[in-house]
């Protein structure tokens, strides 16, 4: 256990994902890469590590990130992940028996029918991001990347395109209000959400004040010295040093079932009641749908001054759920200072530090909620540190747990897989509205753990292996 | 009303049938605990599991041959229990235990309990989330919950305008029209008097002696904490992650419903100051469960129905048993979290847990080397029985205030219309 004080990070050795969600390009797209020839795709990502975009740098035109999946370390270096250290959800992947289980990969979600990352389709290696400021500056460097990949032993296993970005989700919600904070890559003071650099990047302390498991090599495996060290003296190479954990999802939505539900729900007699079907969407989600104003704070219409609002708890003003549910997506997916031990105070807002993601989605398909017969969804895409006891413990225990709060099999409204009975409860004085049959809204068409490296770390996973 | 009770049963499996019995467990997990010992059928049994403890070498140099445990969690006696075990499922019972060492060669009813009962281990500290709650009242507190959502989602009772009193009333009635709930305006009941008054006799008795011993007990303890704060400096822990290929088996069998079982063993390192330091704790944890935590959490945490501590092998070994709600990750970080101090000074004791200082600082608060040593030590529960696989402890304290306001009308109504 090493108690110890942050050090400042390394900007210039943490790709830009970490820092920035590159709102300034609106343009993104991820090339999923498999690699069949490990000796090319080496000089090829070494590179690529020679070009991806730093933390330290705020681009005005383009940027490239570049991630691995368990099977794609072990392509470029011929060793397991387990055996290099890495922790044991990505060292083993999104797909296991186990794993698909735990979270909700099951029925209409099971990796079998993905799209890519399961086990029907060409097993994914890397993940190049792209990101450009206009639609043609993308193509441009997309096709430069794809161009590039036969001669680096390498194709493609599934490129994924993005739409514009927008500041809404495919539903038509605001989405990414509420983010974590890393102190050090904060612009503007936003006390309340600052989260130690620990919980998203490797190699640094977090939340319990310790730095988490990662791999860590013995110095001989690095000849070159390419890698930093492990900052507590222990003489190791730091391979997961200023790296971290990328979670990638692609959830197609189903815009038509949702506004069909909430205009069935909403209609008496034929007629619909336009402000009662958007008071429904907001309760499911905890949010007004127009502005982002927290029902907690704004609950009975779309109080505008309170648009994107974040600075509130859920404790003192709503410990039942009668603003917003405790069953709203937002309200599962982030409880802020709602669950045990002693809600509304400190020791509940550090349980739910432990637990925070750092989201960097972007949407696909065509925008609007008009019918389309295009697929829509969102690229969800977060960073953490410790994928089982942040990613997996928010989707398992908090968003797909049926008897989250106390509840009694409620699913998640929004992107509950459906699996039991499905019902939502609207708290209300003297007794709550409950809704039963709500189909399944978000369904899951692919995912992959990736290990987005320090640059260095890439650097290192790309040189010749060190037997 | 009746108690609860940690049933163990531990035998030595015969010689080479440790593989037989290991694929019987996973081949026939649920087959074993459904048509075998038929657990469904036995309406006190709670929880119950049946599992391996591989052979294992002690520090000592000594080998313990694997034996095979059952445990449960059952309402009543354990007397009851073997017998209701054995008069329902005796083909199951010797399928099972017929494979271990000693089994009676031509077992009838009274055999089977015998030899049963002569393998049976005490529970050195047991935790009941709610004591008193029986399988019995949970499944029918259970089924007035459902009957109530069923009453207002069919709009059976008219609720406009209805001030929460009235909403209670109207439920009450409508909940009595219907078959089986007559039950429902008898009050739940904690437990029954003589527990009570055994309780009572025996907390303040101990309170008493602890004062009168205090000026004894005080320098003692410190005295002791110095000794075992210059033990702890040549403690050494285990390093590294779990072995692969043991964290997949026993995930096999978790996540399946609402509720894990965790099971673990561990050695308790060496001297006599370790002994006497795990015996105390486990003596006061004891205790402190059932004087403190008999109603509702375990040291304010509420996801916990039963948990057991055994101490076996002449004491040089400790089986933790428990029946929980949610992912192992969501129970290790409760516990980090919440009650860190108090799993180090019962765990603190196992060799190879992470460092503990002045023995309840460090240790479990070292995340990742504590959560190694839970995953390692754990044992795959094979067979796990739950009479209510789908529903959380929150979930049942819940259905036990909604009958007690439907019961009485003291419960607040605003408060108990809230719940449903």
């Amino acid at each position: 256990m090493s108690p110890v004080t942050n050090d400042q990070l390394e900007s210039a050795d943490i790709q830009g994902l970490l820092a920035r969600g590159f709102g300034n390009l609106p343009w993104a797209s991820y090339v999923m890469v498999h690699i069949a020839e490990p000796s090319p795709a080496r000089s090829l990502v070494r590179e690529w590590a020679n070009r991806v975009t730093p933390a330290n740098a705020s681009p005005l035109d383009t940027a490239m990130n570049v991630a691995l999946t368990a099977q794609g370390v072990r392509a470029l270096t011929t060793k397991s992940a387990v055996d290099l250290g890495f922790s044991e959800p990505y060292a083993t992947g999104m797909v296991t028996e186990y794993r698909s289980r735990l979270l909700g990969d099951v029925g209409k979600n099971a990796p079998a029918g993905w799209e890519w990352g399961g086990p029907n389709s060409e097993p994914v290696h890397l993940a190049v991001l792209l990101y450009a400021a206009s639609e043609a500056r993308l193509s441009e460097l997309q096709k430069s990347v794809i161009g590039s990949l036969a001669t680096g032993g390498m194709r493609v296993a599934k490129l994924l395109g993005t739409a514009e970005l927008t500041d809404r989700e495919p539903f038509g919600f605001h989405d990414g209000i509420s983010q974590p904070v890393i102190a050090e890559f904060a612009s503007t003071s936003r006390e309340g959400d600052v989260v130690k650099s620990g919980e998203f990047v490797l190699g640094y302390v977090n939340e319990y004040s310790q730095r988490t498991e990662r791999p860590l090599l013995a110095a001989d495996s690095d000849p070159q010295r390419i890698l930093p060290h492990d900052p507590d003296g222990s003489g190791a190479a730091d391979l997961g040093r200023n790296g971290s954990y990328l979670v990638f999802r692609q959830l197609r939505q189903d815009i038509a079932a949702f506004e069909d539900f909430l205009t069935r729900s909403a209609s008496v007699d034929g007629h619909i009641d336009a402000a009662a079907k958007e008071r429904l969407a907001a309760k499911l989600v905890g949010r007004w749908r127009e502005s982002g104003a927290p029902l907690t704070l704004s609950p009975d219409y779309d109080d505008l001054s309170y648009a994107k609002a974040n600075r509130f708890g859920y404790h003192e003003q709503d410990p039942d759920g009668l603003r917003c549910p405790l069953g709203a997506h937002v309200r599962r997916a982030n409880p802020r200072d709602s669950l045990p031990p002693n809600p509304g105070t400190e020791e509940s807002r550090q349980v739910n530090r432990r637990h925070r993601l750092l989201r960097r989605g972007r949407n696909y398909g065509p925008g609007g909620t008009e019918p389309s017969d295009a697929p829509r969804g969102l690229h969800f895409l977060c960073l953490n540190a410790n994928i089982a006891r942040q990613y997996e413990f928010v989707q398992h225990s908090w968003v797909n747990d049926p008897n989250f709060a106390g509840m009694v099999g409620v699913e998640d409204p929004l992107t509950g897989p459906r699996a039991g009975t499905t019902s939502f409860v609207e708290p209300a004085v003297p007794l709550r509205r409950r809704h039963t049959g709500l189909p399944q809204f978000v369904q899951v068409r692919g995912g992959a753990y990736f290990f987005l490296p320090g640059i260095r770390a890439l650097r290192y996973l790309s040189s010749t292996p060190v037997i | 009303m009746a108690e609860q009770v940690a049933v163990t049963v531990r035998a030595q499996i015969a010689d080479g049938r440790v593989g037989a019995v290991t694929r019987l467990l996973s081949n026939r997990s649920a087959g074993i605990a459904n048509e075998d010992l038929r657990l469904a059928q036995l309406p006190r049994v709670h929880f119950a599991r049946v599992f391996v403890v591989e052979s294992a070498t002690l520090r000592s140099g000594e080998t313990i041959p694997a034996s095979l445990v059952y445990m449960a969690d059952v309402d009543g006696s354990l007397a009851r229990h073997l017998r209701d075990l054995v008069e329902n499922a005796a083909p199951g019972v010797d399928k099972l235990f017929g494979l271990c060492v000693g089994y009676p060669a031509q077992p009838d009813d009274a055999r089977r309990i015998a030899w049963l009962r002569s393998h049976t281990l005490p529970a050195t500290a047991y935790y009941v989330h709610c004591v008193g709650r029986s399988v019995e009242r949970v499944s029918n507190e259970t089924r007035l919950y459902g009957c109530v959502q069923d009453i207002l989602d069919r709009g059976e009772i008219a609720t406009n305008g209805a001030t929460p009193a009235q909403i209670r009333t109207r439920i009450r009635d409508a909940v009595l029209r219907r078959a089986d709930f007559s039950w429902i305006t008898d009050p739940p009941h904690g437990p029954g008097l003589c527990r009570r008054v055994r309780d009572c006799v025996q907390l303040v008795g101990v309170v008493a002696l602890l004062l009168i011993a205090a000026p004894v007990l005080v320098p003692v303890a410190l005295l002791w904490l110095v000794l075992v704060r210059v033990i702890e400096q040549r403690d050494s822990q285990e390093e590294g992650s779990p072995d692969q290929n043991h964290v997949d088996d026993v995930r096999r069998y978790e996540d399946l419903g609402a509720q894990n079982p965790f099971t673990g063993v561990g050695e308790i390192k060496p001297g006599l100051i370790r002994l006497v330091t795990i015996r105390v704790a486990l003596a006061g944890l004891n205790f402190a469960c059932r004087h403190l935590y008999s109603r509702d959490n375990l040291a304010g945490i509420d996801t916990i129905h039963f948990a057991r501590w055994v101490l076996l092998d002449g004491n040089r070994r400790l089986i933790f048993a428990s029946s929980y709600d949610g992912s192992l990750e969501s129970y290790m970080d409760d516990f980090i979290s919440q009650v860190a101090w108090g799993i180090n000074l019962v765990f603190g004791n196992g060799a190879g847990f992470p460092r503990t200082r002045w023995l309840i600082l460090g240790g479990a608060r070292d995340e990742i080397r504590y959560k190694h040593y839970l995953r390692r030590h754990q044992i795959p529960t094979r067979v796990f029985y739950s009479a209510y696989p789908h529903r959380t402890v929150v979930n049942h304290d819940k259905f036990t205030t909604v009958h007690a306001g439907i019961a009485s009308d003291t419960a607040d109504p605003d408060e108990w219309t809230k719940l449903l």
